[in-house]
């Protein structure tokens, strides 16, 4: 069987090899393609930078690369697989965006554009200070600056919106993708039934990219796109939900679909992590299966992390082979389907217990300011001893009570009168 | 706030040592100190290294009164790295207080800026923080203290003067305890100081909290009561999750787990390390505390390498209870 997956081993993706080279050839959204041109027509030095946002698969980065292309710049990127510490992008952007190079005429071309490719996949804390690089050089910049993101909502990247021309990208609308799978089709001379091809272009959501690939999944299966192998299709990726892909992989026994749906489901691999965690015990009763699925999703826990340290990302297949592969063949004994529990447990307990962890923080802190210790030493060596004192000797208690400034909420915390989580 | 130390409360405070005279154990060190104070211009940066509880942030604060007279306070800044929120933080409250306070002038040398638990930063922050120090080594001087000088980059160590403060003397300890309880009216037998003494592997800090907290559960501290501090401090909860989990309870150990994690603040790390306390207070063959001994240290390793606590915690109980479950260990506990 051929899954999307294996794809990728594949010498030609039609993703890649039809992938528009001019403007004229990226379809859709052409009212955000002539307000770029026109941008990028009008730029000189102190020009606000573009940010280009809109939904995935839609041809944000591709009509950059065009773009550069027609007007003969020089293209520099950076995306989100690379490291982008502040530090990082001023090495690899910093020089180019601050000076104009004479070589770059030599060669032909009219000047660069930098692009940052998908800023809102940079992390606050693993790419420190990155944003704030990234502002940095756009304030200051001597040459063209594009950004691209799905989706900038989130107020961190207010600022950055406030320094750029925000340009909106919007889904492509189904009959052009039709028009295009059915270009394609031809040039590969590829069987197809119209119908077929319809179906393909709704189900993709908008997302050209995906709709390429599906076409090219059912034809190197079937060899030809007819209605009937089109409905082989599974429901478009953002159609799987995360409830799917846990059923999925807790009790399905075709680890190639497995391996599929997991590729195609749309979530953060961190939150999926933490969803096959918060599930597994209930879905595994038998304590040898438990102990096999957490061993497995305990490697890919590790590699989760040594890949977040080295930030060797080539490191995710074997987080995302470990945690799908690893819990799905764990499964020995037969189990009725359950509900599944959506969003993360910790999230929820986090929540609830925040109050706790305020009351705890604000006792630590007292005890540091004090004693001379960190809060974490006050967690330790102060606090379990402060609780005997606190639960048997009231008295004694108070005297310690107004010495470290505790206010009554804090000392009944120690006492254990409000013991077990705190609730509002 | 020095003033306050007489009426404190906490023992830790009451009795910690307030020149450098009074400090026990580390003689050659505080000789070596002594030698700045007669000119203190001559004193390069210091970095103190050694294990918790035995005496390095004491020396700092008595160094620094003894440097900068009884206006210290006002010349020192005490900073926590584990406390502060990352290496700009540190960066800004450095600066802000050199700015102000520089010394030079009035018989102050230089202002002093107390730098505790700096092997909590990365290696990146300690890059920053060595920039700072340069930046500011004319007018202020820094002690760092540490636990693990492994864990300070080499560049740091070479700038400073490094004193190894070795773990306290057995018998130093049980001498700080029996003065402390001659002073406070407190009866405290023999084997009772023994008791103390053997649970806290040389942290004076722990020795004395744990006396005091011994102190108002009964007038006289012997071992017993000693026992039932430490039971208390150490949280039954850990034991009771052992045991859930041995008798093949996943989801009850687990729960446990959570609650320990969240109410009482303790880290995925606090929690093995009291695990593989506990084994040897289970009735189990050794055969078995053993393996589980095996399984727990693996997975001690696996903490430090992976990226969520609770996945690796999980998957420890998880294999702890199938261990059980496979030799019948669940109808011994």
């Amino acid at each position: 069987m051929t899954t999307v997956n294996s794809l990728s081993q594949q010498a030609v993706m039609w993703v890649e090899k039809y992938r528009p080279q001019t403007l004229d050839e990226v379809i859709g959204n052409e009212e955000a393609k002539a307000m770029l041109i026109s941008w990028l027509k009008n730029w000189k030095p102190g020009s606000k930078p573009a940010l280009l946002y809109g939904p995935p698969g839609i041809g944000k980065t591709t009509l950059v690369h065009a773009l550069a292309k027609t007007f003969s710049y020089d293209l520099i990127e950076t995306n989100a697989s690379d490291i982008r510490t502040a530090e990082k992008i001023l090495h690899v952007a910093g020089h180019a965006a601050f000076e104009d190079s004479l070589l770059q005429h030599f060669l032909g071309f009219k000047g660069t554009i930098i692009l940052f490719d998908e800023v809102d996949g940079i992390h606050g804390r693993e790419d420190a200070g990155g944003l704030e690089a990234i502002i940095k050089i756009i304030t200051q910049a001597k040459v063209p600056i594009i950004l691209t993101a799905n989706d900038v909502s989130d107020p961190k990247f207010r600022e950055l919106k406030n320094q750029c021309l925000s340009i909106q990208f919007f889904r492509v609308r189904p009959p052009l993708i039709m028009a295009l799978l059915e270009r394609i089709c031809e040039m590969e001379n590829v069987k197809y039934e119209k119908e077929a091809l319809k179906i393909l272009a709704k189900v993709s959501g908008g997302d050209v990219r995906s709709a390429i690939n599906d076409l090219q999944a059912i034809y190197e299966r079937s060899g030809k796109i007819t209605i009937e192998d089109v409905k082989v299709l599974s429901p478009r990726d953002r159609e799987i939900t995360i409830q799917k892909a846990l059923e999925e992989l807790f009790l399905s026994d075709d680890i190639e679909r497995v391996k599929r749906i997991l590729n195609e489901v749309n979530v953060d691999y961190e939150i999926f992590l933490q969803a096959i965690h918060d599930n597994l015990p209930y879905q595994y009763k038998n304590l040898e299966d438990l102990a096999s699925a957490y061993d497995k999703l305990s490697m890919a826990d590790i590699f989760l992390g040594r890949m977040k340290r080295t930030q060797n990302w080539s490191l995710l297949k074997y987080v995302i082979e470990e945690m799908s592969m690893g819990v799905n063949l764990s499964r020995k004994g037969k189990y009725t389907p359950i509900g599944f529990k959506f969003p993360p447990s910790k999230l929820i307990l986090m929540a609830r217990t925040k109050l706790t962890r305020e009351v705890l923080d604000k006792i630590s802190s007292l005890i540091g300011k004090q004693c001379h210790v960190s809060r974490q030493r006050a967690i330790r060596d102060f606090i379990p001893f402060l609780r005997v004192i606190f639960e048997n000797n009231p008295a004694e208690a108070k005297k310690f009570a107004s010495w470290f400034n505790f206010t009554e909420d804090l000392s009944s915390y120690l006492s254990g009168k409000s013991r077990g989580f705190i609730k509002k | 706030m020095s003033s306050s130390y007489s009426t404190a409360v906490m023992w830790v405070e009451k009795y910690r040592p307030q020149t450098l005279d009074e400090v026990i154990n580390h003689e050659q060190i505080v000789e070596s100190l002594k030698g700045f104070l007669k000119n203190p211009a001559t004193m390069p940066h210091l970095l103190f290294a050694g294990p918790p509880g035995n005496g390095k942030t004491s020396v700092a604060l008595c160094l620094a009164k003894e440097l900068l007279g009884s206006n210290w306070r006002n010349y020192t800044l005490e900073l926590n790295a584990s406390d502060e929120r990352g290496i700009q933080m540190v960066r800004e409250r450095i600066k802000t207080f050199a700015r102000h306070i520089t010394g030079g002038i009035g018989g102050i040398p230089f202002s002093l800026i107390i730098l505790d638990e700096s092997d909590q930063m990365t290696a990146e922050a300690q890059t920053a923080l060595r920039r700072i120090m340069e930046s500011f080594s004319r007018t202020s001087r820094f002690i760092l203290i540490c636990n693990y000088i492994g864990k300070i980059i080499e560049p740091i160590q070479s700038r400073c003067a490094i004193f190894r403060f070795s773990p306290l003397k057995r018998e130093d300890v049980e001498a700080y305890l029996k003065r402390i309880a001659k002073n406070e009216g407190v009866h405290v037998t023999d084997t009772g100081i023994e008791a103390i003494v053997d649970e806290c592997n040389g942290d004076l800090r722990r020795a004395i909290n744990t006396l005091q907290a011994a102190s108002t559960l009964s007038k006289t501290v012997d071992k017993k009561v000693v026992l039932q501090v430490v039971g208390k401090a150490k949280g039954e909860e850990i034991r009771e999750m052992l045991k859930k989990a041995l008798k093949g309870d996943f989801l009850g150990s687990r729960e446990l787990m959570y609650e320990l994690m969240v109410n009482y603040g303790l880290s995925g790390s606090d929690i093995i390390r009291q695990l593989h306390a506990e084994v040897f207070n289970l009735k189990l063959p050794p055969q078995a505390q053993l393996e589980l001994i095996s399984t727990i240290g693996e997975y001690d390793f696996r903490i430090t390498e992976g990226a969520n606590e609770d996945i690796q915690l999980s998957a420890l109980i998880a294999q702890i209870a199938r261990l059980s479950m496979r030799e019948g260990w669940g109808k011994l506990v």
